[in-house]
């Protein structure tokens, strides 16, 4: 079943693709059927009817295998990516309207990604989490960057792209240990690796979440996202590609239940990242920046419930989850709608929308409400178990952590505030035109605007789910409901304390002139990638710095250098050093005429002193009784000395003018490499391994080859494969000639007619 | 079986002659060149099949002992490499049957020959339990790409193919004395025989062996730090030359070194090993970063991916050797494939640098889509086949406990994502280039050779999709090919029994 869904996603996002926008907007109701089928069978297995797992053989024997097998939790979750895909796609519908230039392509990658989320939601170990996991971060970066010919979505692509991708493989890493120490790789059999490798294993997934979840300092890449279409910010930032770090978490928890480490690291950097978006939130003028450092600040909330591991904590983050993906998602969907009709999301320009667009308005009013944590919604229910877990906690970390929730809860009602006056607040002097509605993007935002309030009015059936999900997460997190009207509690008497400090600090801020916030993170990770690339540039500049005769002597070098094992095993004692005063006389015959070619300024010298190199060698081998080799030699030390002196028509008698650095390194160079060969020809010779296999050949030339001359034998039967090879090579080289000096004289003629 | 494992390198031979022959009869020509090709894909799946039935199949060429004359030894490692190779290479000669017609200055007639020399020099690189015959293989390999990438005379190519017939040429000398140092130490130069008596030799002479040929092998895979021949040859050669190449080469060099340092135990010069892997992936990686020409980020990305196989060959583990073969089977294709869709910019838009092309994702998306999967693979992300390569890569990595190492793959695999990315954005996404200067050496997406190239570039993307299909077997594959190769005496055994 769930392979049959992915699939058939894959098959849409491949008809969507090749459509190449013919088909218009009607890709997108295309591409919502199998969002929406998903959506039902994930609503079938709701409250506690889940599905049997499915298993996919891979890479079986490296570990990997496909596994599905969704618990509570993630069917809640299952249910939330694909109901509000299948929306999201009918607002991308109306969000395209009758613009058809690339609703194809985008209608195709964000089905993949829908898919790709729907997989991760699903997965039951940790390899399918991880693939599906780094899909997500290729199709959103193809997605952020769809206005491609904007440079600043590319440059925001890339950011993402850089920091996704780059806790990926934090993830792989922290995988890989914590599969390391483990049979099974199903979450649910999972124990954490202890010792510092634990930690090590720790440190990189949290950091991976971190990256997946906009969590501080990896937030900067979330708001610079809003350069993609606004159906991509409802979706890839309000219930699924933001969440993906936190169902990880989720799915973790109950592992590293007993990790220090990991809940102190969750809690600190949950709460920075809560403060932190909730302040650049309080500080951007465009209505969609507002929603994503929002979006940065609950997340932080969510991380740091989470963190916190106590039951109610747990209980809350779920509720909270929840109830962030409905009213987030409207959110984003009426600023895109506003957008396109107003042409513009800035807040200073925006005013009196509450009546030019009251469906909009009444929709943003619920969701923002319901984030703000005000009944009757939602948000309320899920905000008061949140103050309701702050106040079972004890001691520091009830003054750190939990003051510093009530406070990050001041600054969201502070900058719903903001937004909604903002936004539809009439303000005098302004007035801003606005086109006629686009029902299909009216119609999405306004379904998540209703679920925000009929999930107050059935807030025991979302008790049976939150309660059955988070269980899974901590068990004892069951014992705890949502209510829907808690009487007069602590909790509540601060919930009320919390909205009217909000509000007001939310009506100072949204008229008073604040400064823009920059994104000093997001340059920061500009800046890192580009000094990488030109440090690239500069390191390659030296390293591949273009000149042959320099890699000549690296190469050399390194040659030289690979040749030091062998002076261990130097035996000069028992070296046989020659059989013959002859060989005496031709050694030093050779090495003479060799220096002649060395240190000859006279082009014809050296090939003369050469042949004689080569005469020497002839004189070898007949010293030895090999009179054919000596012949063949000879042959070609011949051919070899005529060819040059042909060649040398085109250039000068003697050897071009080298320099005296060049002249040095190229003596020291030869010395070093000689040296070495040299070194190493008397080590083997040394080695006592060596037993006679020259007596079989005589023997066998005989008698099997039919040859009384031993080196016919070898060349023409026993080796006659490499005689072969070599008869090629050289046929090679004729044709090569051929053609090269047939190709040059083409170009040549062909360059002097133009 | 075992004539079929000598034919395979006979017959491309064979077929190069006669193609020679013809060269004025273009059809006929290159009918043989294909069906020659054809012989060797269909010949190496057979060989692959056998091979993995049963056990590893031994010719001896002549019939004479391995003590005296040449075997050829198809184990799980040379079925496997062998299999994917000649596929690969077949699918670039469909491509350029087809984009042959569009080159211009180049003797049309000698590319098929040629092509057809080099697939046997790789056949018997892979194939020979021989040292001399490898030495031989890679003339063969050298000589006929050396042709293939200076023969249509331009300046740019003669220039750099010196730089490549250099380099290489120094690293055949170094081959040559390699194999002197061999048979003074041991007195026979057959693989089997050496992983018998290289181990015994005293451990200078054993370890200065293994040093130098990591050198000589070395220079052939591009690794650090004689690597600096490729990324200046590679990308002025015609493209599907350049695919070949980047394909097949230097895994070529990869192999040897697997095959010999495996297959000779040099286990202790693992810790030299990984330490150029790390070397050659951060070089290589950073030099991609640095350029702002698809063929030349390409380039250094054969580099940097080849420290990938070095790392987890450098472990000696089973798991790291058998990732280091499965990576290599990944990229012999994916390599390619990439090249091609190179090609494929260029054929549509005269150039491909970064700088000069745009938009391509718009009006051109089977160019993207032929680049976009495949590069996606080399960045190692599932569920490509890249990523199980580098999942194996590093999850040996992991077993081993080299940290540093570990580290150092998952940071080159960002760059590379990154390189990808720019790539990505600079070809694909902005803007469309007013390309007034390289429209007439465009081809327009209804030319009938454009269309022909895109198909045999979409069947070699398709070719690297049934390797992330079928990762399963392909692993197991590598396992028993790893075990093969680290375990000499079922080797020892294979070529010594009659």
């Amino acid at each position: 079943m769930f392979l049959t869904l992915l699939a058939i996603s894959g098959l849409v996002s491949v008809i969507a693709a090749a459509s190449r926008d013919k088909l218009g907007k009607a890709v997108f109701y295309i591409a919502a059927t199998p969002l929406a089928a998903a959506a039902v069978v994930s609503a079938s297995w709701l409250p506690d009817n889940l599905p049997s797992s499915q298993s996919v053989s891979w890479v079986d024997n490296a570990g990997l295998i496909f596994n599905f097998a969704p618990g509570s939790f993630q069917a809640v979750v299952s249910f939330l990516v694909a109901a509000i895909g299948a929306l999201i796609m009918v607002y991308a519908a109306g969000y395209f309207g009758n613009d058809r230039e690339g609703t194809g392509r985008f209608a195709a990658v964000l089905s993949l990604f829908a898919a790709s989320m729907l997989g991760l939601v699903w997965a039951g170990n940790i390899w399918t989490l991880f693939i599906f996991w780094e899909l997500t971060s290729i199709t959103s970066f193809l997605l952020i960057g769809h206005k491609s010919t904007k440079p600043s979505a590319l440059q925001s692509a890339r950011r993402a792209l850089v920091i996704t991708a780059g806790g990926g493989l934090c993830l792989l890493g922290g995988l890989l240990i914590l599969a390391e120490g483990n049979a099974s790789t199903a979450f649910t059999s999972l124990s954490a690796p202890t010792g510092a490798t634990g930690t090590a294993a720790v440190v990189l997934i949290i950091t991976a979440i971190a990256t997946k979840s906009a969590q501080f300092p990896f937030h900067i890449w979330l708001p610079g996202a809003m350069d993609a279409p606004t159906p991509v910010s409802a979706y890839l930032h309000s219930a699924t590609m933001v969440k993906a770090g936190i169902i990880l978490l989720a799915l973790l928890t109950p592992t590293f239940a007993s990790s220090e480490t990991w809940s102190t690291a969750a809690i600190a950097i949950g709460v920075i990242t809560m403060l932190w978006g909730a302040i650049g939130a309080l500080r951007q003028f465009d209505a969609k920046l507002i929603l994503a450092w929002g979006t940065v600040s609950q997340l932080g909330l969510i991380v740091t419930l989470l963190g916190l591991g106590e039951p109610k904590a747990v209980f809350a983050g779920v509720s909270l989850f929840v109830a962030h993906a409905i009213f987030k998602a409207a959110l984003f969907m009426v600023v895109g709608e506003i957008d396109i009709r107003t042409k513009t999301r800035d807040i200073r320009e925006l005013s009196g929308l509450a009546k030019s667009m009251p469906v909009a308005f009444f929709v943003a009013l619920v969701s923002g409400l319901s984030m703000a944590g005000i009944p009757p919604l939602l948000g309320f229910a899920a905000k008061e178990a949140a103050v309701e877990a702050v106040l079972k906690l004890e001691g520091l970390t009830l003054w750190t952590t939990g003051a510093a929730i009530i406070f990050g809860s001041v600054l969201t009602v502070a900058y719903t505030t903001r937004l909604l006056i903002g936004v539809f607040g009439s303000s005098e002097g302004r007035s801003i035109e606005v086109a006629k509605v686009r029902l299909e993007m009216t119609a999405p935002a306004a379904v998540l605007g209703t679920a925000s309030f009929l999930g107050y009015v059935f807030i025991d059936q979302i008790n049976t789910l939150v309660i059955e999900a988070s269980g899974e997460i901590n068990s004892q997190a069951e014992l705890y409901v949502l209510y829907r009207w808690p009487g007069i509690t602590d909790a509540f008497l601060i919930s009320v304390a919390v909205v009217l400090a909000g509000t007001i600090v939310g009506a100072l801020v949204s008229r008073s002139k604040v400064s823009e916030a920059r994104a000093l993170g997001a340059e920061l990770v500009d800046k890192a990638v580009d000094g990488t690339i030109r440090f690239a540039g500069k390191f390659t500049r030296v390293v591949q710095h273009g000149s042959l005769p320099i890699y000549v002597v690296v190469m050399s070098l390194v040659a030289a250098a690979s040749t030091i094992p062998f002076w261990f095993s130097l035996e000069i004692d028992g070296l046989y050093r020659y059989d013959n005063n002859a060989q005496v006389v031709l050694a030093i015959f050779i090495g003479l005429a060799a220096l002649v070619v060395a240190f000859t300024k006279s082009r014809l010298g050296a090939v003369l002193a050469l042949g004689f190199v080569g005469l020497g060698m002839a004189g070898l081998f007949i010293n030895h009784g090999a009179a054919d080799l000596a012949l063949t030699q000879l042959l070609v030390e011949t051919i070899i000395v005529v060819g040059f002196v042909l060649g040398f028509s085109h250039l000068s008698s003697s050897f071009p003018p080298v320099g005296r650095i060049w002249q040095e390194i190229r003596i020291v160079v030869s010395v070093l490499v000689a040296t070495g060969v040299g070194v190493g020809l008397v080590a083997v010779s040394s080695s006592d391994v060596n037993s006679k296999p020259v007596d079989d050949f005589f023997s066998q030339s005989v008698t099997t080859g039919g040859g009384n001359n031993v080196v016919n034998v070898i060349l023409t039967d026993m080796r006659a494969l490499d005689t072969l090879g070599e008869v090629v090579v050289l046929a090679v080289v004729v044709v090569g000639i051929v053609a090269l000096s047939k190709a040059v004289k083409e170009h040549k003629t062909v360059g002097v007619e133009r | 079986m075992a004539s079929l494992v000598t034919l395979t390198v006979i017959i491309p031979m064979i077929g190069a002659a006669f193609a020679m022959l013809l060269r004025t009869q273009r059809w006929l020509r290159e009918l043989v060149v294909s069906s020659s090709l054809i012989f060797l894909a269909v010949a190496s799946t057979l060989i692959l099949l056998d091979v993995k039935e049963g056990a590893t199949i031994v010719s001896r060429v002549g019939g004479w002992a391995p003590e005296l004359g040449v075997v050829l030894v198809a184990d799980m490692f040379a079925a496997l490499v062998l299999f994917v190779a000649s596929l690969t290479i077949l699918a670039v000669e469909i491509f350029s049957l087809f984009q042959r017609r569009t080159q211009f200055g180049s003797d049309l007639s000698i590319t098929g020959p040629i092509l057809l020399v080099l697939s046997s020099g790789v056949a018997l690189a892979v194939l020979t339990g021989d040292l001399f015959t490898l030495f031989v293989s890679f003339e063969l390999i050298l000589i006929s790409s050396y042709v293939l990438l200076t023969h249509q005379g331009q300046p740019g190519q003669i220039r750099s193919g010196m730089t490549y017939v250099v380099m290489n040429l120094l690293a055949s000398t170094l081959f040559l004395v390699g194999i002197a140092f061999v048979y003074g130490a041991t007195g026979t130069v057959n693989l089997a025989l050496l992983a018998e008596r290289i181990p015994e030799l005293s451990d200078g002479t054993r370890i200065g062996i293994g040093t130098w040929f990591l050198v000589v092998f070395g220079t052939k895979a591009a690794m650090f730090p004689v690597f600096s021949w490729l990324p200046d040859s590679y990308p002025t050669a015609p493209t599907t030359i350049t695919a070949i190449f980047a394909g097949l080469l230097t895994k070529i060099g990869v192999y040897a070194i697997i095959r010999f340092h495996g297959l000779m135990g040099f286990d202790d010069l693992g810790a030299l090993i990984l330490t150029i892997a790390a070397l050659t992936m951060v070089t290589g990686v950073l030099g991609a970063l640095a350029q702002n020409d698809m063929k030349r980020i390409l380039s250094f990305h054969i580099v940097s991916q080849i420290g990938y196989m070095l790392m987890a060959f450098g472990l000696f583990t089973i798991n790291g050797v058998a990732a280091a073969i499965f990576f290599l089977f990944n990229q012999i294709p994916t390599k390619t494939v990439l090249f091609l869709s190179g090609g494929l910019v260029e054929a549509s838009e005269g150039t491909s640098s970064l700088k000069k092309v745009g938009g391509l994702a718009k009006h051109r998306p089977e160019i993207a889509f032929v680049f976009g999967l495949p590069a996606l693979s080399l960045a190692g992300i599932p569920p490509f086949s890249g990523f199980v390569a580098k999942f194996g890569v590093v999850a040996s990595g992991v077993a081993a406990q080299s940290w540093w190492l570990v580290a150092v793959a998952l940071g080159v695999s960002l760059l590379t994502l990154l390189s990808m990315a720019k790539i990505w954005v600079g070809v694909f996404w902005g803007k469309p280039a007013d390309s007034t200067d390289s429209q007439e050496s465009s081809l327009s997406r209804s030319d009938r050779s454009y269309q022909a190239m895109t198909f045999a570039a979409l069947a070699t993307v398709g070719a690297t999709l049934a390797i992330a299909l079928f990762a399963g077997p392909i692993w197991d594959m590598s396992i028993r090919a790893a075990e093969e190769v680290l375990d000499s005496s079922s080797y020892i055994e294979a070529v010594m029994t009659e």
